[in-house]
Order: C-alpha cells, then sequence, then structure tokens
C-alpha cells in the first residue's frame, strides 16, 4: 500500500507526474514501484480523466474577485 | 431587462455602462503620463489574462461588485440613473485597484512596486465619484467612512491570523469585502430607500461567506504551497491524524466536509436573495450555485478515482 499512496502523493504534489501518467502511464507506474500489468494500466487508463478534471479544477487561477 | 448575448449575469444596458467606466479609467490613467499607464495598464488586463479588463468583473465567477448596486437601484426603480451608476461603476473600479494592489503587496505576491504610486489617485478618484453625489454633510459619509474603517481593520487583523476557526472567518476574511456595500448604500440613499438596505447588507454578508470559502477551497493547493492560512487549511491542521497530511485529510474527509459547509451557505444566500424583491440576483444565485454543484461533482469524481487506485496489483 506504501506505494499507491507514493503515487497517490505524486499524483497530488506533481503536476509533471501527471501529465507523465497521461502520456505514458506504463513509465509513470515503474517510477513509484508499480508493475505496468494490463490490468493496472486499464485502472490506471479508467481513471485519468477524472483525476485529471480534479486537477483543473485547482489549477492556478486568479482568486481576488473569482 | 434581458441579459446580453455575450453574457449571462449583465444586461446590454449595464454592459454599456461599465464600457463607459473603464474608457474614463483608461483616459484619466493616460493623464498620467505614458510611462505609468504603460506599467499600470498591463497589471489591469492581466488580473485574469483578458484584452478588456472589464471582462474581469463580469465573469460569472466574480463577485458581482459592479451589478449588485443596479440591481439595488432596478428592484427599486424602472428606470435606473444612468450617470450615478456609470460613476457608481467608476468609484468601485477605483477602490478594487486599489485594494488588489495593498493584497498583493501584503500577500508577497510581488506586484510591480512601481506601480504603487497609483494608490492616492485610486483613493482620490473612489472618494470623488461619490463626492458629485452627496455633499460634505451628507448621511452617507458616516457609513462611508465607518465601512472604510471596518475593512481596513478587519483586513490588518486577518493578515496576522496563524490559526483560522469559524468565528475568525465570519469576523474578518470574509468580512473584509464589507467595502462592496459602500455602493448599495449610495443607491438607497439616492432613492430614499434606506429601509431596503439592511436586506441587502445581510445579502452580501451571506455571499461574502460563500464566495471566500469557495476560494477557500479551489484555492487550496496553492495557499498551501504559498504558506497562506485560510480556514479550511487551518480546519486540516485541527482535524488531520497525527501522521497525516492536510493534503490526505482533505481527500479523507475535507472536501466532504467543505462540500457540506458550502450547500449550507448556498441555502443561507438563497433565502437571503429572496427578500430583494430582484429576480437577477435570484437568477444570479441560482446560476452560481448550478456553477458550483457542477465542479463539485467533477471534483467527487476524481476523488472517487484516487481511491480506486487502491485496486492496482502490487
Amino acid at each position: 500500500m506504501q506505494r499507491i499512496e507514493e503515487l497517490r502523493k505524486r499524483i497530488f504534489e506533481k503536476r509533471e507526474f501527471r501529465e507523465l501518467l497521461v502520456k505514458d502511464p506504463k513509465a509513470a507506474l515503474e517510477e513509484v514501484g508499480i508493475a505496468a500489468t494490463p490490468q493496472n494500466l486499464a485502472l490506471v487508463k479508467n481513471v485519468i480523466d477524472s483525476i485529471t478534471n480534479l486537477y483543473s479544477a485547482f489549477e492556478e487561477r486568479d482568486s481576488f474577485l473569482t | 431587462m434581458g441579459r446580453s448575448q455575450a453574457n449571462p449575469i449583465a444586461d446590454s444596458q449595464f454592459l454599456g455602462l461599465v464600457q463607459s467606466a473603464f474608457e474614463r479609467l483608461r483616459a484619466e490613467l493616460m493623464k498620467s503620463g505614458t510611462f505609468l499607464f504603460e506599467r499600470v495598464w498591463p497589471w489591469m488586463t492581466d488580473l485574469r489574462g483578458s484584452l478588456r479588463p472589464e471582462d474581469y468583473y463580469l465573469n460569472l465567477r466574480s463577485a458581482p461588485i459592479l451589478l449588485l448596486p443596479w440591481w439595488l437601484e432596478l428592484s427599486l426603480t424602472a428606470s435606473p440613473d444612468e450617470d450615478f451608476q456609470t460613476d457608481l461603476i467608476y468609484a468601485t473600479i477605483n477602490k478594487y485597484y486599489f485594494v488588489r494592489l495593498v493584497d498583493d503587496v501584503m500577500d508577497g505576491h510581488d506586484p510591480d512596486l512601481v506601480i504603487l504610486p497609483m494608490l492616492s489617485v485610486w483613493a482620490a478618484q473612489f472618494q470623488a465619484a461619490y463626492s458629485r453625489h452627496f455633499p460634505p454633510d451628507h448621511s452617507f459619509w458616516k457609513y462611508f467612512h465607518q465601512t472604510l474603517q471596518r475593512t481596513a481593520a478587519v483586513t490588518a487583523q486577518e493578515a496576522t491570523l496563524r490559526n483560522i476557526d469559524l468565528p475568525a472567518f465570519l469576523d474578518f476574511s470574509a468580512a473584509k469585502t464589507c467595502g462592496a456595500t459602500i455602493a448599495m448604500m449610495a443607491v438607497c440613499c439616492r432613492r430614499e430607500r434606506l429601509d431596503v438596505f439592511p436586506a441587502w447588507a445581510r445579502f452580501w454578508e451571506a455571499f461574502a461567506r460563500w464566495h471566500q470559502m469557495h476560494d477557500d477551497l479551489f484555492d487550496w493547493r496553492r495557499d498551501l504551497k504559498g504558506g497562506i492560512q485560510t480556514y479550511l487549511l487551518s480546519e486540516g491542521e485541527r482535524r488531520k491524524a497525527a501522521e497525516e497530511s492536510v493534503m490526505e485529510w482533505l481527500v479523507r474527509e475535507g472536501f466532504a466536509w467543505a462540500t457540506e459547509l458550502l450547500g449550507e451557505w448556498t441555502r443561507d444566500m438563497q433565502e437571503e436573495s429572496s427578500r430583494l424583491n430582484s429576480p437577477a440576483v435570484e437568477q444570479y444565485v441560482e446560476l452560481r450555485a448550478t456553477d458550483l454543484n457542477r465542479r463539485m461533482a467533477g471534483i467527487s469524481a476524481g476523488l472517487e478515482s484516487l481511491a480506486r487506485l487502491s485496486g492496482l496489483e502490487l
């Protein structure tokens, strides 16, 4: 589970990692020590859009009035 | 009064007044000379990456600081005084740039310090716009000065807070925008309808706390990174487990907590808007509530996806 926590942490903290997860999920999973099995890649592919949308809600924006 | 096709919240008559006020602002700024104009105008336009500074104020997600005095007057008469409203818009945008620059400096956002001398110009223009309509002995000025003093006091106190709980959030974070009520008081004085002011002030109070919490939620990453204390992040510090980070608390329960609170405050805002005799304000509140619900649904789906990562094979 530590590796999954590490994966979540990197997703949270690093935009570059989220981009890598979209472009090259195999490399992203292997970077945190999670095997890029077909099942794992399918799961990541399945959730990546909503994770990306989650972060787009919090991307840089001017927030004084908005 | 129909909404403009280009803008879901502002009607075409109002958009014309806003444009006129910004033309005046630009003309006045040009009087300060080319050097200052070339530094200040880009700062204004960069606030939202727009070529037209007025777009910043008329976005659905912006606080309706220009629109509320207009909607207030429309609730009292079918024929608002256009010159008066243009002056209110002009006063408010001058005050906004004043407040915004001070805030940028206080928050360490590193604005172009060369434009700081504009502060005295904006402060003078703000007051001068009201002086055209209210003689020095008018009771409006008492509210004007009291509100500016309150704004200064709560803004200064908020900047020193290191841990924000609900009372501090309500007394300082949400209260620092009370200056927006000055233009509403001006409409009530002008129309001699001080009786309606308390309801509009209560609406603003409900809106301001909702809006500030909305900011706390959608800016949590920038606030956390920048070391800016907010009610949401302070609550995270108080509620997180010993080994948990604030970020992990947000995923585990913080977003749900903030969603529930925003839902409760949306209902308060809807209730207050229903007492204003203003279909425009009610419609605006519904648009904001719908927009929030849509964004929160996206966040919930993202959080569920993060949880589903537990299903990865190790």
